[in-house]
Order: C-alpha cells, then structure tokens, then sequence
C-alpha cells in the first residue's frame, strides 16, 4: 500500500503539531521516523492509523483517505506502549481478539514468539511487567501480519535482550512477509540497521526523507589536522565539529564530489560515515551549523 | 475471515456487557427476595420484580454506556474497527442487552408469581397495570426496554463528551444527560415528580400512551443520531 501524503497539518489548541508535511511512503520498505521529543511522530502515526483526522492537506493510503476507512484500516496496525493496569485478561484472550480482527494473523508465531519472550499465555495482562507488556505490544504488531505495521516506541520498556529478539524478528518477517514497517524510536544507534528509509522530522516538519544508502554517503565526518579540515570544509554544510589537541572532527552533510575526495586524500583527511544518531542530534539541535561544541 | 464489521463488533460487545449482567441481576433479585423477606414494610411485598427492577437496570445501563467508551473504543478502533461499526454494534448491543434484562426479569417475576402460591417468599407479588391500560407484562416490559436503551445513551453521551470535549464538554454532557433522563422519568410518572418553583403543574395523564412510546422513541432515535455525529469524527486518545 503507497502512502501519500500532501501539505498535511494537524493543530491541537494553540500549539501545530504538524504542518505542511509532505512524503511519499513505498509499500514492502522499513521506514525510521525520527524526531525529537514532540516532534510531532505520535500524532503523524495517529493519522496514518485513522485515530484521527487531518485539519489541512491530503493524506490518502493505496488512493484512499484512511479516516474511518474499513478496509484501510483492518490493513493498518499501529502499537505503542499501552496501559495495561486494568486489563485482567490473560494474554491469550489478546491472541483470541487479533484472531477475530486481523485476517492475516499467525497465532503458531505469535505463540512461538511468546515462548522466546517467556511470555506466559496463561498470565493476567495487568501483572506482567512493563517489558512483558512492550512484548506483548510487539508480538501482536509482528503476528498481525497488517500490510502496514506501525510500531510507535512500543520496545522501550523491553530489556535489552528482548530488543535484540525485536529486531531480529523484524528482518526475518521483511524477508517471509514483506510489507510496510514504520519504526518510530529514540533508540537510533540501535536500530539504524533495520531501516530501509529514515525520515526526520522536527517541530512539526519535515526534515529529511533518504533512503539508508544516502544517508552513508551524505552524512559524512572528516577528521585530520585542524587547518587542513577546516580548509576542506569551507563552503560544505558543517553540523558540528570536536577537536582533541590538533585534530579536528568535522560533521558534515551532502555528497562530496571527486575533487574533494582527492583533495582530503592529498592532505591526508579522513573521511567517514556519520552515524545516524548524530546526523539526527545534529540536525536537529537548536542551533545546528556551528564550530565546535 | 472478512473485514472488521458492526456485526461482529455487536456481538464482542454484547458477550462483554452480558458478562456484567450476569452478576447484576442475581444480585437485584437477591436484594429484592431479602426484601421480601425481612423488611418490615409492607408495601414492598406488592411490588413484582420487573418493577422493582426498573430503577437498578437504567443505573446500571447508564455506567454500561460510560464504560463502553473509555474501556473499549480506542481499543477496537486500534484493532481496525471504524468508529460508524462501533458506534452501530454498541447502539445493538445495548438494544440487546435491554432486551436480555427485560426477559429475564419477566421470568423471574413470572417465577416469583408462581412461587407465591407455594413459598410464602413473595408475599402478594402481582405485575401491576402499566399506566391504567390493563397490561401488566407487554408495555411495562417495553416501557422498561425503552428507558434502559435511553439511559444507555445517556451514559454514552457523558462518556464521549468528556473523552472528546475534556472536562467543559464532560459537564455540559452530564447535564444534557441528566436533563435527557428526568424526561423519561417525567413522561413515565406522567407528572413533574418534584414541583418545579414557579412552573404550573402540568398533567402528563391526558397524553395517550401509545403517544408518550411514541415521544420516547423519537427521542431516543434523535438522541442515538447525535451522539452518531459527535463519535464518527472523535480523535482517538493513544494511551
């Protein structure tokens, strides 16, 4: 399913949670969103899963406006961290309800997966600790098998370990089950990996959408004496740089074109991927851009 | 399986509420035969159970409509549901489970009538004459039905009104509730209950009853079409 959106915006009260936020979304891909705190992730999930209405733009999933859409939305599953203290209900019952509501579920994998989380069928949903409860988030998001899986920070609360479980899960259901995956996370150095496209958006907007392959060549450090960096990087976009002693690390952002990559070979520059997680502290800091921090 | 419909929705719900009257009307029943038995007050030894019953069943319809929204929308809705096959599945739900209450509380009234010739349990229990028309089963039945189905609504109407328009909304909402069940009471009592200062004294008696089921279902048709428009648009809360 293509999701296509166009000039979106969403204003709660006095405060713009979203504006004027335009991207197109491949079906069978794994997207990262991310964004700082508010940002404005939740509420662009919440439209993508019909929980609620844009105030302005178009936003239309396989040609069609999600909100209140049957079909679209017995497709979509968004998970996120739930409330579970009042929920008595053992964990099978959850299993029962997905059965009856999303057609593709897989209750042999969704059992198989509460076996690798030691997650206990039997378990009343309110005693489970809060990582079984992200678990049991995630399994439902996995075994659903919807063609679009939204999971909005649903692993927080999961261990380590657990995590690592998550992931692996998500690149074995990309290859058996392709279909479309939104991750939304602060935990980018972790799952960086897994994403096929990351978007950033900040403030309400959007500040980038690259596949993973642009992102190791346009988020780049260069590294090496501190006159020779600063020689190369003039008339580069610089995020940030640090200096220890005599040496220089730049961040920068954009290709870099055959001359510069001789040139930083001639002076003996470094030249390196920048990691996900600081392109995003870094173009998203309040103010990005400058010399040394 | 197809998709997610009202049908199935209605049912879900149906089954969930169905569980809670399973406690509730064993426990009316029980306090009513305690009663019975040792209040000293005689005239309550006159009153059948499907009378007896009225008031408790609208109470308890009424906290069904609440819990219906802030237990159970956003969960349904996460799971594919459209807030139009929620909103159409509870509004059967609710007719069913009026109509559950209603048949089992003529049953056990039917019962109680029977057991009074037998165990002196239920002293002189006879179904009353429902508003001097002689039916003592149909009309208070379909009377009872009516009401439950009214303040179901009217717990759906608080329910949504906090949980889309906040606490102002939520206020205005329990008022246009209350408001919404002291018509149906009026209308039941044929007279204002407690006279209102300053307002004349108006006699419900000459309205003819198939006319006061009539007024009722009107209101209740209008009250369901807009709490259909004020739920179909509702931003569902992530929590």
């Amino acid at each position: 399913m293509n999701i296509k959106a166009d000039r979106i915006s969403v204003t709660y009260k006095n405060t713009t949670a979203l504006h004027d936020l335009s991207f197109t979304l491949e079906p069978g891909k794994t997207y990262g969103l991310v964004g700082r705190n508010g940002a404005g992730k939740t509420t662009l999930l919440s439209l993508l899963a019909s929980f609620r209405k844009t105030d302005s733009g178009r936003l239309e999933i396989d040609g069609e406006n999600p909100f209140e859409n049957a079909r679209l939305m017995s497709e979509i599953a968004f998970i996120y961290e739930t409330d579970y203290s009042d929920e008595h209900e053992p964990v099978s019952s959850y299993f029962d309800f997905t059965a009856r509501y999303r057609k593709n579920f897989d209750r042999a994998y969704a059992e198989k997966l509460a076996k690798k989380f030691s997650l206990g069928l039997d378990q009343p949903v309110h005693k489970l600790s809060k990582g079984m409860q992200s678990a049991l988030n995630v399994i439902i998001g996995l075994a659903g098998r919807t063609e679009i899986t939204i999971f909005d920070e649903a692993y927080s609360g999961m261990d380590a370990p657990a995590r690592e479980i998550f992931y692996r899960e998500i690149i074995n259901e990309k290859e058996k089950h392709p279909r479309t995956m939104i991750l939304s996370t602060h935990l980018v150095s972790e799952m960086d990996y897994l994403f096929d496209e990351v978007i950033i958006i900040h403030k309400g907007q959007l500040l980038l959408q690259k596949t993973a392959d642009e992102l190791n060549e346009q988020g780049l450090t260069v590294t090496g004496n501190i006159e020779d960096v600063d020689r190369f990087t003039e008339g580069l976009s610089v995020l940030g740089s640090e200096t220890l002693g005599g040496t220089k690390r730049a961040k920068i952002y954009g290709s870099l074109s055959q001359d510069h990559l001789e040139q930083a070979a001639a002076s003996g520059l470094e030249i390196g991927t920048l990691p996900l997680q600081d392109l995003f502290i870094s173009l998203t800091e309040e103010e990005h851009g400058h010399e040394d921090s | 399986m197809k998709t997610a419909d009202w049908k199935k929705t209605g049912v879900d719900l149906f089954a969930i509420q169905g569980k809670w009257t399973l406690w509730f009307l064993p426990i009316v029943f029980a306090v009513y035969t305690g009663l019975n038995i040792f209040s000293p007050a005689e005239e309550l030894g006159e009153i059948s159970f499907l009378t007896f019953v009225r008031t408790p069943a609208n109470i308890f319809m009424l906290i069904c409509g609440i819990i219906i929204v802030f237990a159970f929308l956003t969960h349904f809705v996460k799971y594919g549901v459209t807030r139009k096959n929620y909103f159409i599945g509870t509004v059967i739900s609710a007719a069913g489970l009026s109509l559950t209450i209603m048949t089992v509380s003529m049953i056990l009234t039917g019962g109680s009538v029977a057991l009074q010739q037998v165990i002196p349990l239920y002293t002189q229990v006879t179904p009353e004459p429902f508003l001097n028309t002689g039916s003592q089963w149909i009309l208070p039945a379909l009377a009872s039905f009516l009401s439950m189905l009214l303040y179901y609504m009217a717990g759906w109407g608080i329910a949504i009104g906090f949980y889309r328009y906040g606490g102002w909304g939520g206020a205005f909402a329990i008022i246009s509730a209350v408001f919404l069940m002291a018509i149906s009471d009026i209308l039941w009592a044929r007279e204002f209950p407690i006279p209102l200062p300053g307002v004349p004294a108006v006699d419900f008696s000459i309205v003819p009853v198939p006319f006061l089921f009539l007024i009722l279902m009107m209101i209740i048709s209008g009250t369901i079409w807009l709490l259909y428009l004020i739920t179909r648009t509702t931003p569902i809360k992530v929590e």
